[in-house]
């Protein structure tokens, strides 16, 4: 699942997907962190690629939630944002995200940042 | 606008543009600013935190086109690159805005980056925009890419 406000943003990261050759069986998308949050309660979701500055819910406050629902332990979560700031990676340590990914980034980032994940590097 | 705020901001957006919308962009001097360009879209998002402010960005449909589909690697006829003109040049702003921002991080507090917004120039605005000293202007491609950073200093509580 993709959680972006920015559809473009969505589109980037399916199709750095495909250039990973990462066989996706649904690939789901959410508009802010309260629609994702509705479809992680409804459907097994794998990874969760979240932006931190959404409408309505941001990802901050989604992987709060998700840690309160307790769903979180079942999704690996991968934080795609602009904002770098070292308070702010400071934060999602502490939130337990799998992976900080920094906007923007290059398929072959991308790539590895998948590699590490499921192949272990 | 200061200098080195000039710099980083026009830095920022030429290697972002270079790399991702391959892009090679030059700095515009404000005379050489002629008659207003026709449409544009206006993007702003604002921010704050240690600093507080507002970025903006003036560009054309057609540069809002050509770097959705060179970031996307889509053709620029594509339907979901015109259907999403002011998206492209909304993520466009937050991506430029946020590595700006961390230019400026002095580890003391995260920024808080607002949701970007989209309208439609209004032409009355461009002598304004022509005198203003907040702004940055780029050109790629020959098209033009104008650029402001207004910040206002710390917040209160």
């Amino acid at each position: 699942m993709v959680a972006d406000d920015s559809a473009t943003s969505r589109t980037y990261v399916r199709k750095n997907l495909m250039v990973a050759e990462i066989v996706v069986k649904d690939f789901v998308e959410a508009a802010n962190g309260q629609l994702a949050l509705e479809l992680l309660r409804e459907q097994p979701i794998d990874v969760l690629f979240v932006d931190i500055h959404m409408p309505v819910m941001n990802g901050i406050e989604l992987i709060r939630q998700l840690e309160i629902e307790g769903i979180k332990p079942r999704v690996k979560i991968v934080v795609i944002s602009s904002d770098h700031t070292l308070k702010r990676q400071d934060e999602l340590k502490d939130l337990g995200v799998t992976r900080y990914v920094k906007k923007p980034f290059t398929p072959e980032q991308f790539s590895k940042l998948i590699d590490e994940m499921f192949c272990g590097g | 606008m200061q200098p080195k705020v000039q710099e980083v901001l026009s830095d920022t957006f030429s290697s972002i543009l270079r790399e991702f919308a391959y892009i090679l962009t030059e700095r515009v001097p404000d005379q050489e600013l002629g008659s207003a360009p026709g449409e544009m879209v206006d993007v702003r998002m604002t921010f704050r935190g240690p600093l507080q402010g507002e970025f903006r960005l003036l560009v054309s449909p057609d540069a809002c086109r050509e770097v959705a589909a060179n970031f996307l690697g889509f053709d620029e006829e594509d339907d979901f690159v015109n259907a999403h003109l002011e998206d492209g040049a909304k993520e466009l702003i937050n991506i430029v805005g946020g590595n700006v921002l961390g230019n400026f991080d002095n580890g003391s507090e995260p920024y808080v980056i607002g949701i970007p917004s989209a309208r439609r120039f209004d032409p009355g605005e461009w002598e304004a925009i022509r005198g203003s000293r907040e702004k940055v202007v780029l050109r790629g491609d020959e098209r033009l890419f104008i650029l402001f950073l207004s910040i206002s200093g710390r917040p209160e509580a």
